[in-house]
């Protein structure tokens, strides 16, 4: 069951599928669940002022000319040529090609110069496509490639299993987060919460390393998170025996852009460390997620 | 109309000749027409079948153009100036400009005077000037001021199947607008007509907001890249294949569901288009899709090859066949709302 939570088909702004998926995971948890005009999922009960954000798209790939030979794409929020080169490209249908490129030096390689070898008939310009999902897991560790993009998802939705009935919070899965997050841009820009918390894979670099729990993201690329929340957050997390650290960190978790939407809202981020983040195969610690879901558990009940 | 609005001075922040263009021509058939304090015009036009709970459709193009700032005047008279919005330093040479009624040309020395190496480099903005034919700085101030805005000087051309003129982007947009506005609709029809799309979509969000509308469409002039050697994948759209609708930009992701109207209206009513095929650029969707908790948004364009130049050019046939998709996309959405 995991294994959906990082395989569904949902590159950015066509989430349709995530969208269902977690429906039916999670509606019978919640009072109230919708999709606003961006796509954003949101389940809400009771009127609280906590909200947990997590993304639910993919970065992908979009058809650009329709060729029996050659059909091309464009990249759709942060790909790069050289990672797409000989991987599957799976579509909405399961319809596939592979990417390809036929010059001499694939570091320089853009994603104009590549093409799709398959099948075109099935396909139509402005399709949508993603790489093809690889998933594996052995005692210790989750692998596949994007699971960077969906662990936060993954967290979110484990924990909401774990608890009872939810009172007094509002979830968004939000759509279209690896394209500029239009979908945190405007959900929050309209919806007001005391507090809200987001969660998201991190590269593991510096501070943020695997084997340590999650890490409590204190300032990441343009925003800095209140100090009572953070000390709020951490002081539940010791008294509940869950290993959390603090970190500082050079990537955007979008703390500054939530904070500063609408009137403005306290805003933290929780990361899970991400092994080879943006590689052909990111790996995750399974105890790095176990004890993330354990420590929203905590902040959700 | 085209010619009129083409021909107006309208750079990013200065967009009065336009917007006064405007408002003379909607003026009499919207139930209101407001300018707010960016300089958007925001037009109304209520439904007129007698629906009692019709859609709500908000159109939006910007009325703004690239052009340039006097950001100095030198000694001998000639100015200096910043680029407003994206324009190539290369399309500013050998230019005619216009500030307000003052004439000038984008000028650099004659080639007889420049060595070798320098006509092998690209020139880069702040080696050219404006020369206004002042003989020095106290003649140039009696009639230009740091700050004056500057646009091209470019006439409306029409030649064979296609328009030339400066400004198509998005003027093409407004004057597709205003048609609409003179006739009658069954859908609740905001119109607004904005300032500052080329500074970074700035006009577009205080249009927008709280007007809360079922879907959004934006009318614009985009990138074709339907020249001479450019392979077929990279032309993004094609002169003559009928207005481009946009999938994905770097600023908004189309929505589905009205993509899927428009592409329904298109095949109804036989109007041809296409889509954009690229991911590059943006327009005033990526501000409005997002604004007052997420609006569905949708983007419909008229393919312009060489735009943010004095010489952008259009077909005619895509033109007339993006007047008929919007107008078939409003015909069809007429009729009661389904809550």
């Amino acid at each position: 069951m995991i294994r959906n939570e990082y395989t569904v088909f949902a590159p950015s702004g066509s989430e349709q599928k995530m969208i269902e998926f977690v429906k039916e995971k999670l509606s019978a948890k919640f009072e109230k669940i919708r999709v606003d005009a961006l796509g954003n999922l949101i389940c809400s009960s009771g009127d609280g002022g906590l909200c947990i954000e997590c993304g639910m798209d993919t970065c992908g790939i979009m058809m650009v000319e329709i060729d029996k030979h050659k059909s091309r794409f464009a990249g759709a929020g942060g790909i790069n040529a050289e990672y797409l080169i000989d991987k599957k490209i799976e579509f909405k249908d399961g319809n596939f090609g592979f990417a390809r490129y036929d010059g001499d030096d694939a570091s320089k390689s853009k994603i104009c110069d590549l093409y799709l070898e398959g099948d075109s008939e099935p396909l139509k310009i402005g399709d949508f496509g993603v790489v093809a999902s690889e998933f594996s897991e052995d005692s210790n560790k989750i692998y596949g490639n994007s699971i960077g993009n969906r662990v936060g998802l993954s967290v979110v939705s484990q924990a909401l299993e774990a608890c009872g009935k939810i009172e007094n919070l509002t979830v968004i899965f939000s759509a279209q987060k690896r394209t500029k997050a239009r979908g945190i841009q405007a959900f929050f820009a309209a919806n007001e919460f005391d507090r809200v918390i987001t969660i998201d894979g991190a590269e593991c670099s510096g501070a943020i390393k695997t084997g340590k729990g999650s890490f409590l993201v204190v300032a990441d690329k343009i925003g800095t998170a209140p100090k009572e929340f953070v000390d709020e957050i951490s002081k539940k997390a010791d008294k509940n025996g869950v290993r959390l650290e603090k970190a500082v960190v050079g990537q955007d978790f979008c703390i500054g852009t939530i904070a500063t939407l609408g009137k403005g809202t306290a805003c933290v981020a929780i990361a899970v460390p991400v092994n080879n983040k943006n590689k052909t195969i990111e790996s995750i610690e399974k105890s790095d997620i176990d004890e993330c879901v354990k420590l929203l558990k905590i902040l959700i009940d | 109309m085209l010619k009129k609005l083409t021909e107006a001075f309208g750079v990013s922040g200065f967009e009065n000749e336009v917007r006064d263009i405007i408002y003379e021509e909607i003026k009499d058939f919207c139930d209101s027409v407001k300018i707010d304090s960016i300089g958007n015009l925001c037009a109304y036009k209520s439904a007129k079948g007698g629906q009692k709970n019709p859609k709500k459709i908000l159109l939006s193009a910007h009325m703004d153009e690239v052009g340039f700032i006097v950001t100095d005047i030198t000694e001998d008279g000639y100015l200096k100036f910043a680029s407003v919005g994206g324009i190539e330093a290369k399309l500013m040479l050998s230019q005619r400009v216009r500030i307000n009624d003052i004439k000038g040309v984008i000028a650099l020395k004659a080639v007889h005077l420049s060595t070798a190496e320098e006509r092998e480099k690209l020139v880069k903005e702040d080696q050219l000037y404006i020369d206004i034919g002042a003989k020095d700085k106290k003649s140039a101030e009696k009639l230009v001021r740091k700050g004056d805005y500057a646009v091209f000087d470019s006439d409306y051309v029409e030649f064979g199947d296609y328009i030339k003129a400066k400004a198509l982007d998005d003027r093409v947009g407004c004057a597709a607008a205003i048609e609409v506005l003179k006739k009658d609709w069954d859908v609740d029809l905001y119109c607004n007509f904005t300032a500052q799309e080329e500074l970074g979509l700035r006009g577009v969000r205080p249009a927008t907001r709280g007007i809360n509308p079922d879907f959004a469409l934006v009318l614009e002039g985009t990138v074709c890249n339907d020249l001479f050697g450019v392979p077929k994948h990279l032309r993004v759209t094609k002169s003559g294949d009928g207005p481009a609708i946009s999938i994905l930009d770097s600023a908004s992701k189309a929505d589905e569901g009205l993509v899927k109207l428009l592409e329904e209206s298109a095949n109804k009513h036989n109007v041809p288009y296409q889509y954009k095929a690229e991911t590059a650029g943006g327009n005033d969707a990526g501000a409005i899709c997002i604004t007052d908790g997420g609006i569905k948004t949708a983007s419909v364009s008229v393919p312009c090859k060489y735009i943010h130049s004095p010489v952008s050019v259009m077909n005619k046939r895509d033109y007339e066949n993006y007047k008929e998709l919007i107008c078939a996309f409003l015909e069809d959405m007429g009729g009661e709302k389904n809550d």
